[in-house]
């Protein structure tokens, strides 16, 4: 019996000291949520749902890949080049590699990553088990290793270093020039903008956001956007690439193009259109590209040859 | 308010006055960790003027400094040459190498193929390194408290230790934002932060950081005792594969991939030569690849994942960057309490203190970062006016600054008869206890009524943002936390 005695004073004594901790803790955190609705929050999200896959009334029937990129009705049924750069590069990736598909024109929403490009392959909705799924953007060179022809790779260490000229260099000047220049209302609204919506409302609401995130993305690296910087990096980075072509055809000494080759014809195509030159109300990224002959010889070499 | 309006013709006779100096004075963010700054782009850029400049007997002055101010485009690092200012490394580079022309540039022996390399490495290092040392420096949580801040509070005045490193985190935070690597930030992720087990919070086993360091305890504690590693994994196939999918293991694999993704190219342009481009000659692109490597490998960091990276697997760039140290900044590491203090005779670099700040002059930085931390300025700046640190010039500047002064010397004297009368004040200015930070301690030494303001401010500041100021202070007051999230536990 003293034993259980001991026992039962210990359990006392244990209680007490955790009632006497927990109103001393209480007592600290006078901003803590209570513990129920703390567990409750914590069961919060209850579920992550998958992403969604695409609507039954998407078009699965035909035997080509398609791929959803931006670009007007006419340019889907032309196979016309798209007028984001994005999209343009997989575009131009996938005919060099051969890949026979056809284009759709859509928008951000229309995809399951939330971006485009994405491909719709032809075996994929014609199994019901796998119907519906897709490739996104940076999956595509994948799938092509694995379902087109083998694509030439350049194995130079450089590679990295050149594809962030185009991916942060020339793609930043782009997003100013596009987005903060007089070159919005003139390009980017007729392209993006007015294909969304017929309301004058949701037009604007669509304009300024896109004109903040573009901004957003160009203070990232200062605090305060230092144009002439912008262009003259840019300015540097044609340059760099225009010695990087030297006198061969195709970047890094490759006999076929890769998706290097690619990733420079977007920006370079959508600056040096004919089609849009008038267009352009600030005029300096365009200029910038239209002095380099290569650049321009390169641009006309890839157009030629695929579109 | 009188005061305040006969500062601003000292201020202008302060830039007048900085205009005459007649030699190349280049401001940097103060030193740390052993090395000149604690901005890479700051370390590059003495790197490059020690490598063109010294060799040929031009001389210039290394100004640790951290009023953007003057800057045009608010940054660091920045060159003074009579009137006119650079900022950034590559304007830097880009003015030494058009003004001195006569003498041999550190680009000047490269081919045309060279010059493009170097174009691109620019590119690729701020592209890649920048996030890199950004989650290693002030997205990591760990080595934010315990060693950036320490850092920056040891090199800036008292004042600006509240404006200063939360905008850089901020920044930094923005960059690494689309890299989805919340866990390391417990900023973001609290709730995991508060279920902790264990008392101190020192390893957090819910962040990716807390476990790669408990990881790394067990297998030096299995290599000490010379035993064979126990698994780190003791677990079936099937749990396997659920613990990799988890979100922590794949941030370590995302954080392993984007490492590759800068130091395999790197190190693979580096070949077995001695430069990124020459065997002989370093040239610019060697200056901002050391600006970033030895923030990378310098700092003692709490979370060294980074630095362990460079250390195991890129050995090359570790004595790549040690040999570029030797060549810049002398075998010594550079002694911020040194430099500080202004006994700088026996560094290679030629160092000199900025002039005291006068008293008009401290007010006024003190009335603009207080501007700062408002949300107004932040709710005006998005709707498209900006008031970027240099304009003092405008009218409506002048205005906020005006009132944002009274609005700081009315705290003022509520602090003083608080003092009087404490029971009734608790709230706001109780709060100040909870902010000992090392930098606090510097506090004391200034007079008590302005350094309670800006306690006072940032608290209720902070307090409008709740529930980050609420784990904040959990963060802070440690144990206590801890121990009630224990106790809840138990009770369950």
């Amino acid at each position: 019996m003293p034993h259980d005695d001991n026992v039962n004073n210990d359990k006392n004594a244990s209680s007490s000291t955790l009632s006497a901790s927990k109103s001393q803790g209480s007592r600290h955190s006078f901003f803590s949520v209570p513990a129920s609705v703390k567990r409750i929050f914590d069961k919060v999200p209850l579920v992550t749902y998958a992403e969604n896959k695409l609507p039954l009334r998407a078009p699965r029937v035909g035997s080509e890949h398609l791929l959803w990129i931006f670009t007007s009705e006419d340019g889907a049924e032309t196979g016309r080049p798209s007028f984001n750069p994005s999209c343009l590069k997989w575009q131009t990736y996938l005919k060099i590699c051969a890949v026979q598909f056809r284009t759709i024109p859509s928008n951000n929403h229309a995809s399951p990553s939330g971006s485009l490009p994405f491909l719709m392959p032809k075996e994929r909705y014609q199994s019901p088990s796998e119907a519906g799924t897709v490739i996104p953007a940076n999956k595509l060179q994948k799938w092509v290793k694995e379902n087109g022809q083998r694509p030439e790779e350049s194995p130079d260490a450089r590679l990295e270093a050149y594809l962030s000229l185009v991916d942060h260099s020339i793609r930043r000047a782009w997003l100013h020039s596009l987005y903060s220049t007089p070159n919005f209302e003139r390009i980017v609204v007729p392209n993006y903008i007015h294909p969304i919506s017929t309301s004058n409302l949701i037009q604007l609401a669509t304009a300024y956001e896109l004109q903040t995130a573009a901004e957003t993305e160009l203070r990232k690296f200062s605090a305060i956007v230092d144009v002439d910087k912008l262009y003259g990096d840019a300015e540097q980075a044609f340059e760099a690439l225009e010695s990087l072509l030297a006198d061969g055809d195709w970047f890094f000494g490759t006999s076929r193009p890769s998706l290097f080759d690619a990733a420079v014809f977007s920006y370079t195509h959508l600056l040096l259109d004919e089609e849009v030159e008038h267009k352009w109300a600030d005029r300096r990224l365009h200029s910038l590209t239209a002095t380099r002959s290569r650049l321009v010889a390169h641009r006309n070499r890839i157009l030629n040859m695929y579109y | 308010m009188a005061i305040h309006l006969t500062s601003l013709p000292l201020i202008q006779s302060l830039a007048v006055e900085r205009q005459h100096c007649m030699m190349l004075e280049l401001h940097i963010l103060g030193p740390a960790f052993g090395l000149p700054s604690i901005d890479p782009e700051c370390n590059a850029a003495v790197a490059f003027l020690q490598q063109t400049l010294t060799p040929n007997n031009i001389g210039w002055k290394l100004v640790p400094d951290h009023d953007a101010s003057a800057s045009p485009s608010g940054g660091f690092p920045l060159l003074w040459d009579d009137t006119r200012s650079v900022v950034g490394f590559t304007s830097i580079v880009k003015y030494i190498g058009a003004t001195y022309s006569d003498i041999s540039s550190s680009d000047e022996h490269l081919s045309t193929q060279k010059r493009a390399d170097s174009i691109a490495f620019t590119a690729f290092l701020t592209s890649t390194a920048l996030p890199l040392l950004d989650l290693s420096l002030y997205t990591t949580f760990e080595n934010y408290y315990s060693l950036t801040r320490p850092a920056f509070s040891s090199i800036l005045p008292w004042h600006a230790n509240y404006v200063i490193p939360p905008l850089r985190r901020d920044a930094a935070r923005a960059r690494t934002q689309h890299l989805g690597l919340a866990s390391l930030d417990i900023d973001t992720v609290h709730d995991d932060f508060a279920r902790l087990e264990g008392a101190g919070g020192a390893s957090n086993s819910n962040s990716i950081s807390g476990q790669y360091e408990a990881t790394k305890k067990v297998q030096e504690r299995s290599t000490v005792s010379g035993r064979q590693a126990p698994s780190l994994l003791p677990l079936g196939r099937k749990k396997l594969s659920s613990l990799l999918s988890s979100p922590q293991h794949a941030d370590r694999f995302k954080l392993d991939m984007l490492a590759n993704e800068l130091f395999e190219p790197l190190s693979a342009q580096l070949g077995n030569k001695k430069f990124l481009l020459d065997d002989e000659r370093p040239s610019s692109i060697d200056c901002l690849a050391f600006g970033y490597l030895a923030l990378m490998l310098c700092p003692d960091y709490p979370q060294s994942w980074l630095k362990d990276t460079i250390k195991k697997r890129f050995p090359k760039l570790q004595r790549y960057t040690d040999d570029m140290g030797h060549r810049y900044i002398g075998k010594d590491p550079i002694s911020a309490e040194c430099v500080i203090k202004g006994n700088t005779s026996s560094s290679p670099l030629p160092w000199q203190l900025p002039a005291p700040p006068s008293v008009a002059r401290t007010a006024t930085s003190i009335s603009r970062e207080i501007l700062h931390t408002f949300p107004i300025s932040q709710t005006l700046s998005s709707i498209g006016l900006h008031f970027p640190p240099g304009t003092t010039g405008s009218t409506t500047t002048r205005l906020l600054n005006v009132s944002s002064f009274v609005f700081s010397v009315l705290l003022g004297v509520a602090y003083h008869f608080a003092t009087i009368k404490p029971d009734s004040w608790d709230f706001i200015f109780k709060a100040s206890d909870f902010d000992s930070e090392p930098g606090s301690s510097k506090i004391d030494a200034f007079a008590a009524d302005p350094n309670a303001t800006l306690a006072a401010l940032e608290q209720f500041n902070s307090s409008l943002e709740l529930n980050a100021s609420q784990e904040r202070e959990k963060e802070r007051m440690g144990g206590t936390v801890v121990g009630a999230v224990d106790v809840d536990i138990e009770v369950d």
